[in-house]
């Protein structure tokens, strides 16, 4: 099995004062290389930890993760910095464009980092934006974008280094439900074009239903999964649907 | 309520208010270093021209006290929104504008108070520099000297004008800004290139009017001091506005072009973090274009303040050279043979105060004009001589070999004289005498003809006497000349005219010293201030500076690469207004040599480059202490080591 992201046994405690908190009890995962997966989950269920800790911004208190082969908890962060910028593609709910920069000096400042020649920067350039569809708006900044425009360039930002693994943390949290679409439809190229591996968080079951497979956290632990098995979008929302209501119906669909 | 929480809110923000806190506690330093020598008993004892002196002083740290006011002023605007979100946060839970105006007065006071107490502390050593400095340009002996309570009054006085001053910019600030943009602050969003072109032929242009008035100032002072029938200074004065104008025209301009034509460059742009910190670097010069101008102007008053300084210094030496070149000479002030002077009755008052070494008797012939063939020393109608065995006698004071005239004659004039005696020709009495040259040495008298005609003793046989006195080769020691010549001017002894080095020295050493105290208090002030706004304005940023660097480690730059790249937005800010200032000393050290030469001086070249050296000197360390304090405020604020804040 060709897996570029391996959860084994990660638990992670937030300490405040003398009270322990439980965010992660003991997950294990692994992510296939070109897979689309979901992960859903209650405010508190601990998928934001998870994103963050996969994200290599944040620690495991035990566990180990492994991605594209490289251990992250084993990693110095000056080493996990590396490992943020050449291993890993990050899309934001807010966008988190830098609104100094333009557009196109946004998607390409990944390269820049990894001091990619002006000509092979200009070449993935054209390739995410014609793929995205966004090459008219490289030279505009952040704010002259609407909030749809934003977060496919933070797409593109995400997928231009050709990562090992694109994270995206509710990234349609501050959209409307076109632009979301819009958005969905985005991911699924970049999944499909441009095999992208992509793990995203998300409450909302009609976003969930475009991954391959679907992870359910509850109180810290993976309390069920749904894989698409060549089902319909329309079939998997349903599946989606009765999962939610047996996990107690508080995801906060929208 | 509002005592303890702004209290409570200095000891929080402490970290944030120390370039404030270091920048009043060095103006309070200043000002009373300065107060306290325009109130120095011993001091106004010995310079003779004392009340005018003090008030010009007072005159000077009031109009620098103005400044501080105005620049704290516009400082603490930027602590105001440094803070924004906080008093955001105050107005939405209720509190009025007058409250957070309220609570930041007592705040910057609290701060003010110990501001003032170290201020003064510090001042106290300060002062003592500053009286060595002073009492070395009086060239008086250096004894610890005491504060006056007139001093501290006045720096306390001026202290207060200084914060109510500035508390009424912040009470303008927080009454007029709405509370959206106080919420929000500036953003920093450099748009588009559309005019890089136009600020690029802007700068060009600054900078040829720059050369060109350097140039024209220079060309204009030439011709200044050639043309001594009608000396015209407009030209000199419109070169300098000009200069000045291209200086703040060419910082504007700069600030608002070089950035963009950087990023014109692909191989830069893909280079790390270079285009966001180009990007960061355009917003700030962009928004601060005008006040990066305008401190680059103060920056170069600095240098060149440094520089008049030094040139005044020399042209007290020199001038004493040049007009006074024996210690003392005694004469009748009338130009006939008759007018007699009782010279014993001078010496024995001389003797009280210095003992006499040598006295050199000396007789000024006249003749008219027309037996000179030639160059004309004067516009007047009758020439003075000296005979050749007087010169010998005189100047054998002042270590010159003695000379020896065969029917020629020798040019004995001041320095500041230029006139080319060449092919002149003196008939005296049917005899010829050929022009033998001009004498290194410096003509002494009479004061109304600043050339005298060296002629051999046999000339002058029959020629008319004009004057005749004694040069006197007084000790070494010093002693009080002004108190002397007063003594003598009280006893107003008939017919003498008299003449003390040692007076001029004093007289023109307390208005040098008053003239450069003040020059370089002004440019402490303007520098301190410059400082002071740069890296205040750099602070004033870092809220919105937070979000992006958090942005930049979940893009995966490390803490190292985050410390680099906040290094060099902030260096490459600061450094701005300080290149071309320092570039400037280049050509301020030429006009500065040039002048002096003018002046007939003697250039003293290398004195002038190790003292433009000393002044880029002790600007770059000041540069680097506020750099470097601007630097760790700011990394400590703004730098992402993986803590929880960092998170999403």
């Amino acid at each position: 099995m060709d897996d570029i992201l391996q959860v084994k046994n990660v638990t992670k405690y937030y300490n405040s004062g003398s009270v322990a908190t439980k965010a992660l009890n003991s997950i294990s995962f692994s992510v296939r290389k070109g897979e689309f997966i979901a992960v859903m989950g209650a405010s508190g269920s601990g998928k934001s930890t998870l994103l963050n800790i996969i994200a290599a911004i944040d620690k495991v208190s035990a566990g180990e993760i492994y991605l594209d082969g490289i251990s992250l908890t084993e990693q110095k962060e000056s080493s996990l910095s590396v490992v943020r910028r050449d291993k890993l593609g990050v899309v934001f709910q807010e966008y988190n464009l830098l609104d100094t920069l333009t557009v196109g000096e946004n998607i390409t400042l990944p390269l820049n980092l990894k001091h990619i020649g002006a000509a092979e920067t200009q070449k993935q350039l054209k390739r995410v934006a014609d793929a995205l569809g966004i090459h008219d708006q490289l030279d505009k900044f952040p704010r002259d974008l609407s909030g749809g425009q934003r977060q496919r360039a933070a797409c593109a930002r995400a997928i231009i280094t050709c990562p090992a693994l694109v994270l995206a943390d509710e990234p349609t949290g501050a959209l409307d439900s076109k632009n979301a679409k819009l958005l969905m439809n985005c991911f699924e190229q970049m999944n499909q074009k441009l095999g992208s591996t992509i793990l995203m968080v998300t409450h909302d079951p009609v976003i969930g239903s475009y991954a391959d497979r679907i992870l359910f956290l509850k109180d810290g632990n993976i309390w069920n999964e749904l894989d698409r098995g060549g089902r319909e979008r329309q079939e998997l929302y349903r599946d989606i649907l009765s999962v939610m209501a047996a996990l107690g119906g508080d995801l906060g669909v929208h | 309520m509002f005592t303890r929480l702004a209290l409570r809110n200095v000891r929080r923000q402490i970290r944030n208010y120390l370039i404030y806190f270091i920048t009043v506690s060095i103006n309070v330093a200043l000002m009373f270093a300065v107060n306290n020598v325009i109130f120095s008993q011993q001091l106004l004892e010995y310079m003779a021209a004392g009340s005018p002196v003090r008030g010009a002083l007072i005159a000077v740290t009031v109009f620098a006290a103005l400044v501080s006011a105005f620049v704290l002023g516009y400082a603490t605007a930027f602590l105001l929104r440094f803070r924004k979100r906080e008093f955001g946060t105050y107005l939405t839970m209720g509190m009025t504008r007058k409250n957070i105006l309220l609570l930041f007065l007592l705040e910057t006071l609290f701060l003010c108070v110990v501001a003032l107490i170290i201020g003064i502390l510090l001042g106290l050593f300060l002062y003592q520099g500053l009286m060595a400095l002073v009492t070395a340009l009086l060239e008086v002996e250096f004894s610890f000297s005491l504060c006056s309570v007139k001093g501290l009054l006045l720096t306390a006085v001026l202290s207060g004008a200084v914060f109510l001053l500035s508390a009424a910019a912040s009470a303008g600030y927080l009454g007029t800004t709405r509370i959206y943009r106080l919420v929000q602050g500036d953003q920093y969003t450099h748009h588009g290139n559309i005019h890089i072109r136009f600020w690029s032929a802007a700068a060009f242009l600054s900078l040829a009017a720059l050369i060109g008035g350097c140039i024209g100032f220079s060309v204009f002072l030439d011709q200044m001091y050639h043309n001594t029938t009608a000396p015209n200074p407009v030209g000199i004065i419109i070169s300098g506005i000009a200069a000045a104008a291209a200086i703040v025209l060419l910082h504007i301009s700069l600030a608002k072009s070089i950035v963009g034509l950087l990023l014109k460059s692909s191989c830069l742009r893909c280079k790390g973090t270079a285009v966001f910190v180009l990007r960061q670097l355009s917003g700030q010069l962009s928004a601060n274009a005008v006040m990066t101008g305008f401190l680059a102007l103060l920056i170069c008053g600095t240098v060149i303040g440094s520089l008049s300084c030094f040139i005044q210094r020399i042209n007290v030496k020199a001038y004493l050279e040049t007009y006074y070149p024996f210690d003392m000479v005694a004469s009748n002030d009338m130009p006939e043979e008759t007018a007699s002077v009782d010279y014993t009755k001078l010496e024995s008052i001389v003797s009280r105060y210095v003992s006499i070494r040598q006295r050199v008797p000396y007789t000024v012939y006249i003749a008219d004009s027309s037996c000179l063939d030639g160059a004309q020393p004067t516009d007047s109608t009758a020439l003075h001589f000296l005979r050749q065995s007087d010169y010998n006698k005189l100047y054998q004071l002042r270590g010159a070999k003695a000379i020896q005239l065969a029917d020629e004659f020798l040019i004995l004039s001041r320095s500041d004289m230029k006139q080319d005696w060449s092919g002149s020709r003196l008939t005296l009495e049917g005899q010829c005498y050929a022009y033998g040259g001009t004498s290194g040495q410096q003509s002494f008298s009479p004061p109304y003809s600043p050339v005298l005609i060296v002629i051999p003793d046999s000339a002058a046989a029959k020629m008319k006497v004009e004057i005749q006195g004694f040069v006197y080769d007084l000790d070494d020691q010093r002693f009080d000349g002004m108190a002397l010549y007063n003594q003598l001017f009280d006893m107003n002894i008939q017919n003498l005219d008299v003449s003390f080095k040692e007076s001029a020295r004093q007289l023109k050493n307390s208005s040098s010293a008053s003239i450069i105290v003040s020059i370089l208090y002004l440019s402490a002030v303007f520098l301190f201030m410059s400082m002071a706004l740069l890296a205040l304005k750099v602070l004033s940023g870092l809220s919105g500076d937070r979000q992006k660097y958090r942005l930049l480690y979940r893009l995966g730059i490390g803490e190292r690469e985050q410390k680099r790249t906040l290094f060099q937005q902030l260096f490459s800010f600061f450094f701005f207004p300080y290149i071309f200032p320092a570039l400037m000393s280049i050509p301020a050290v030429l006009i500065a040599q040039q002048l002096i030469s003018l002046d007939g001086y003697g250039a003293d070249g290398r004195t002038l480059r190790q003292v433009a050296i000393l002044t880029l000197f002790i600007l770059t360390v000041v540069y680097l202490l506020y750099f470097t304090a601007a630097y760790f405020i700011a990394k400590k604020n703004v730098i992402c080591h993986g803590e929880p804040e960092c998170m999403p």
